[in-house]
């Protein structure tokens, strides 16, 4: 057994996920303990802030302290080694640290949103599932084990079902609740099933190591990317015969899983309906960052785990996988744009718009380039920004104006202008007018499918995002434009919500003026440490 | 081989195959009993029937099937490690379906509290209805 001592900062990893759980379990018995709401809603705003704070400190060690580096910690001190396999390591590279950053800064962002939002009753149980959510998602983008993914998967979805059914005395919120926790509960069963056939069909294959068998049979994602990198060493596997078909079976059902959570279209179904359930900051984290962790999966197990490969029928599997991303990312993408034309409810619609930029995203993973890789990153960024500052918007519109339809919106921009501002610029951004997030990134996409001479995925990029534009237009039509009709509902937003919004319209503004400095200082250095697979594998096995 | 292993080993590859059929049966119900109390039955079915292929695939036939306790006197093992090691039964996919089975009450119980709500606010179970009712 290795022994090795860790850098102190590499417990930022490990607190990562265990601090936003702590909170999660003991706001309850604080509730129990002092039954002070103050009390509890400023221990959820601690939690989420010390996350984010942890999840920056990561981010900003790995891009500018030691760029390149792959952070590991390992939990319970199980240190691993090819031929010792035992423990789950939390490995994070530059890819995972981005993606949990986004996740805590949303978090926390929509933990202030609802301290005026949500309202009494109940309001304990909705910041432990809001930490529980949290600790999931921190938990899918750290972790280096593959089953650990499955356990944050579930972690992560059941604090979403329950989020969605928070106003339970709606019928529409617990059906559609109902609905998600039924996908979602099959995705990640399947996704179980394929982890059980890739660990049995690995296991009876075995290198040679100074006379000793060494079977291949792990779960540890750095040990899935060993095992298809030694099957391209001619003779260094025994049983090598069954690696090829495990791993096709393996990434073909784990697609068909992480497609269902990322809502590509033909399994978007219940995304329409979930999303828009759910109270408005849960519907921002929900679109914002939620669905990108099947998107994240996807990246991981192509870009880590058989990219690598040298063997040749894994990487014929690797090349199907890629086509029938960007296959199903067109297809999302249009379906979606259609979908937007004839909503009426203004939660829905930005629901679809979710559905249209996960299929670009997934377009541009599905290309395989170091552009692609860069162009998905971005946007996977300015989207997460963008939606959540479309849902907290809206979420205050829809309260002002007491409908969500948008008729009903009619003429909140005189009610309450910081709505329409976050509206405007959310709509306008997302659709891709210059010079605001969407912009920049649409752009890399375009330059992304034309550098692939993918002439036809740009053209269903810029046909989807003018039906997004026309969709959207109505919207802001009647929200600047048109006459209130009749009364609104007296409740006035509170200030917290307004900072929210500002500053989210304020930073969705600067990623797309500033996207030269960050696709230079963030996306870049993260694509390159996605494309350069053997320093997490690197980092997990020999420190 | 004798007739005993023989036997053990056909009682494996049938319950593989039974594993597969049950797991065809669940998803069928899940998605065609309109029933929501059916739906969730289904689905503890399926999430089980994962489960027990887990197991299954970790044991080992016969004669290479020793259970994975490493045989001990005092504290020293009596027998080479990574020899028995290969003939024992894995223990791995038991301890992967310990989480799942917990995850798995999780969500049940989860979907039992909303189906309970859904009953309150409709006063039905069938998902039919409930869909005609939202209009």
């Amino acid at each position: 057994m290795r022994v090795m001592v860790l850098a102190w900062w590499s417990f930022l990893v490990g607190l990562a996920s265990t601090l936003p759980i702590t909170g999660a379990f003991s706001t309850p018995l604080l509730w129990v303990a002092t039954r002070s709401r103050r009390l509890v809603r400023a221990w959820a705003v601690f939690f989420a802030a010390a996350t984010m704070l942890v999840a920056a400190a990561n981010l900003y060690h790995l891009l500018y302290v030691e760029p390149g580096r792959v952070a590991v910690y390992y939990f319970g001190g199980w240190v691993l080694a090819t031929n010792y396999q035992v423990g789950i390591v939390y490995t994070v590279d530059a890819l995972s640290a981005l993606m949990g950053f986004l996740a805590a800064a949303l978090v926390f962002a929509a933990t202030l949103y609802s301290l005026e939002y949500i309202g009494e009753g109940g309001e304990e149980w909705y910041y432990t599932l809001l930490l529980g959510l949290l600790a999931g998602l921190m938990g899918v983008f750290y972790t280096g084990d593959a089953f650990n993914l499955f356990v944050m998967l579930e972690v992560v979805g059941v604090s979403a079902y329950s989020l969605v059914a928070y106003y339970r005395g709606d019928g529409r919120a617990v059906e559609a609740a109902l609905k998600y926790a039924f996908v979602g509960s099959i995705a990640t069963t399947v996704y179980f099933i394929s982890l059980v056939i890739v660990y049995y069909g690995l296991s009876s294959a075995y290198i040679v190591v100074e006379g000793e068998r060494i079977p291949l049979g792990t779960l540890n994602i750095a040990g899935l990317q060993f095992a298809c990198r030694v099957a391209g060493i001619e003779g260094a596997v025994h049983g090598l015969n069954i690696v090829a078909p495990v791993a096709a079976v393996f990434i073909s059902m784990a697609v068909w899983v992480f497609m269902t959570k990322a809502a590509l279209f033909p399994n978007h179904f219940w995304l329409p309906d979930a999303h828009p359930a759910a109270p408005s900051p849960v519907s921002a984290l929900l679109s914002g960052v939620v669905v990108k962790t099947g998107l994240y999966s996807l990246i991981r197990f192509i870009y880590t785990v058989y990219m690598p490969s040298r063997y040749a029928p894994v990487a014929e599997v690797t090349g199907v996988v890629l086509g029938v991303l960007v296959v199903a990312g067109a297809l999302s993408s249009l379906v979606a744009g259609f979908m937007m034309l004839v909503q009426d409810d203004v939660k829905r619609l930005i629901a679809y718009s979710t559905v249209m930029h996960m299929g670009y995203v997934a377009m541009a993973v599905g290309l395989g380039t170091r552009m692609g890789l860069e162009a998905a990153v971005y946007h996977m960024v300015t989207h997460a920004v963008g939606k959540a500052l479309f849902f907290f918007s809206a979420g205050m519109a829809i309260m002002v104006a007491g409908s969500r339809s948008i008729d009903g919106l009619s003429g909140v921009a005189e009610e309450s202008p910081v709505a329409a501002l976050g509206v405007v610029v959310a709509a306008l951004g997302l659709a891709g007018a210059f010079p605001l997030g969407c912009f920049s990134s649409k752009l890399l996409l375009y330059l992304a499918f034309v550098e692939r001479g993918a002439v036809l995925l740009a053209i269903v990029l810029i046909a989807s995002s003018a039906m997004a534009f026309a969709a959207y237009s109505k919207l802001v039509y009647a929200l600047v434009f048109k006459r209130p009709r009749g009364g609104f509902s007296g409740r006035r937003p509170g200030s917290w919500m307004r900072i929210v919004v500002l500053s989210f319209s304020a930073l969705f503004v600067a990623l797309g003026v500033f996207a030269p400095y960050i696709v230079g200082g963030v996306v870049s250095p993260v694509a390159a440490a996605v494309l350069s697979p053997e320093s997490y594998y690197r980092a997990v096995f020999m420190g | 081989m004798g007739a005993e292993v023989l036997y053990a080993n056909l009682l494996y590859i049938a319950s593989l195959a039974v594993a597969a059929a049950i797991a065809a049966v669940s998803l069928y119900g899940v998605a065609r009993k309109p029933n929501m109390v059916k739906k969730i039955i289904m689905l503890s079915i399926f999430g089980d029937t994962a489960n027990m292929f887990a197991v299954l695939l970790g044991y080992r036939m016969a004669p290479r099937n020793a259970p994975p306790v490493i045989p001990v006197k005092g504290t020293e093992p009596l027998v080479n490690v990574t020899e028995y090691a290969s003939i024992a039964v894995d223990p791995l996919p038991q301890a992967l379906v310990l989480t799942a089975v917990v995850i798995n009450l999780a969500v049940t119980a989860l979907m039992v509290a909303l189906t309970i709500q859904i009953y309150r606010l409709y006063g039905t179970l069938e998902s039919t209805r409930i869909n005609r009712l939202r209009g």
